[in-house]
């Protein structure tokens, strides 16, 4: 189990929820070159931050990067808002979500 | 007087990354002190097979801090773009040629001063995004293995400790990434650099990949000193790119059954270019160099530094066979004659000719019987490979880079490892002042490609 799984599995839900949408604030503001203030949990990629098709599959692949974790690529046409990425990192982080290695 | 023939193309600006120098600057004085870097293959790939040679220059370390590049890229671009970028950020410092930013969002970049429309990318390589393509097919075909093994560990309750080790070191030891990279594609296409480097730096010229092996990066440069001359272009990103990362060494195990490495196991002796005990060629991972291109006016124009003058250039094919040189190098002689024949030089008035000098059997000893037909043994020689080993596509362009630094700094490099030399040549056997008016780049590849440039003083 790495840092990150045990990490997760020791914070209350909330606090996590917090943390892991900080940083995928963070890296949406880096890939979609946007000011982190305008990026909400409700923000929809493609409506309101402005993403192509292309930026999408960079987003995808920096979170990957960032938490160090394999998405898939039908997980990806799910992923629409930050808030849903947020729980959906949450479960991959909490061993609920894709099988590792058999995502490809 | 043609206007082709009014023409003149200078070097104005180069960049390098190497296993000895991480900047042109670096690599050159490195060059000039002898350094050299030789370890002993992996570990790792032994378990995959016996291996005849057993020594390599491994991949240098490419820090991409100091260089406008993204964590994304870095993610999306394989290994030898991003060398390629790097050398590429460092010929355009080097030339006067300041960049801002045309698209945040991509951090695509714009060259301050140039119509990008008059600006042409040559990348040379021999084998493009090798790496990607075979990281990605480790995926393709251990993934699904990997993620049964561990199943399999999961789900034995009562594991017998001797079974459970074995099927642990099983699954240990097939190393591959955690999916396929959407980006595949582009990044192991042969031309991933020439395209990054033409999105990267906005340039609308044509984008040329050059894939003819060890004689890639002088092709490159070559064929982009012909479109300036002809005015196709005003500038020219060109140069050469290789990075081999390769997990199993697979890549590495396919040039040792070819027999084309150096079978000597002993890492400060092995690679020894024109000498008698020479055995083959330093596998050399990775690297690239690339320069900037300039017609001569142009380059006045913006007053940039103008570092050396491209004269002349010429190919010729052997037409022999596909992995050595045709006995006698009546090929190679031609394109030797034609290149300084293009650029109105007679044999004598070139003092240093950067060989091909590969260190195998075959290459050397004909490259020396030509190199003393034509020039007897008036000019000085070495072979940069002789330090680096053998980069294949970016050697052609490291070895430029290299001949037009000694032109600007009148001083050559040695031939390393010379012991017993098999020719009566003038071998550089220390690092030397030399009043230097024109000099001489020259390689030849798998497949009989011959390629040769001719540099001069400006």
């Amino acid at each position: 189990m790495n840092e990150a799984k045990k990490n997760a599995a020791a914070e209350p839900q909330e606090l996590l929820d917090e943390k892991i949408l900080e940083r995928v604030k963070k890296v949406v503001a880096e890939t979609l070159d946007r000011p982190e203030e305008e990026i909400l949990l409700e923000s929809r990629y493609v409506e309101d931050l402005g993403a192509d098709s292309f930026d999408n599959l960079s987003l995808f692949m920096m979170l990957e990067e960032e938490f160090d974790q394999t998405i898939s690529e039908a997980s990806v046409e799910e992923l629409t808002t930050v808030g849903s990425t947020v729980q959906f990192i949450r479960r991959l982080l909490s061993e609920e979500g894709a099988t590792p290695g058999n995502a490809g | 007087m043609s206007p082709s023939q009014k023409r003149r193309v200078v070097v104005t600006g180069v960049g390098a990354v190497s296993s000895i120098g991480q900047t042109a600057e670096d690599f050159w004085s490195a060059c000039l002190a002898g350094e050299t870097r030789v370890e002993r293959i992996p570990r790792a790939w032994l378990r995959h097979g016996k291996f005849s040679s057993t020594l390599w220059s491994p991949p240098p370390p490419l820090d991409l801090g100091p260089y406008p590049i993204t964590r994304l890229e870095e993610i999306q671009q394989d290994r030898v773009a991003l060398a390629a970028m790097v050398a590429a950020f460092q010929a355009l410092s080097s030339a006067a040629i300041s960049w801002t930013v045309e698209n945040p969002k991509r951090n695509t970049l714009k060259l301050e001063g140039l119509n990008p429309e008059r600006v042409l990318v040559a990348a040379g390589t021999g084998i493009g995004g090798v790496s990607s393509l075979m990281s990605n097919y480790q995926f393709h075909i251990l993934g699904s293995t990997k993620a049964q093994l561990r199943r399999w560990i999961a789900e034995d309750e009562e594991p017998a400790p001797r079974e459970r080790r074995r099927l642990e070191d099983l699954e240990a030891g097939l190393e591959a990434p955690g999916r396929m990279s959407p980006l595949v594609v582009p990044m192991s296409m042969p031309n991933t650099a020439a395209g990054a480097l033409s999105i990267k730096f906005s340039l609308h010229g044509p984008a040329h990949t050059h894939c003819s092996a060890c004689a890639a990066g002088t092709v490159a440069i070559g064929r982009a000193f012909q479109d300036l001359r002809s005015g196709r272009a005003d500038v020219a990103l060109a140069g050469g790119a290789e990075w081999m990362d390769d997990t199993y060494g697979g890549l590495f195990r396919a040039f040792d059954v070819a027999r084309t490495l150096v079978q000597n196991d002993d890492p400060d002796r092995a690679n020894r270019p024109f000498d008698e005990g020479r055995s083959g060629f330093l596998f050399s991972a990775g690297g690239a160099a690339f320069l900037v291109l300039e017609e001569r006016e142009h380059a006045r124009r913006r007053g940039a530094p103008i570092l050396a003058e491209v004269a002349g250039f010429a190919e010729s094919s052997d037409a022999h066979n596909i992995m050595a040189p045709a006995p006698g190098g009546r090929q190679i002689e031609r394109a030797v004659r034609s290149a300084l024949e293009e650029a109105a030089l007679a044999p004598e008035d070139i003092g240093y000719i950067n060989a091909h000098g590969t260190g195998t059997v075959a290459n050397d000893a004909t490259e020396a019987e030509i190199i003393h037909r034509i020039f007897g043994s008036r000019p000085a020689v070495s072979s940069t490979k002789s330090l680096l080993g053998h980069t294949l596509g970016a050697s052609g362009a490291l070895e430029a880079v290299v001949t037009v630094l000694s032109l600007r700094d009148q001083k050559v490099h040695a031939c390393r490892g010379l012991e017993r030399p098999i020719a009566d040549l003038t071998f550089v056997r220390q690092a030397s002042s030399l009043c230097l008016k024109a000099a001489l780049s020259q390689s030849f590849a798998f497949g009989g490609h011959n390629a040769v440039l001719v540099l001069k003083e400006p």
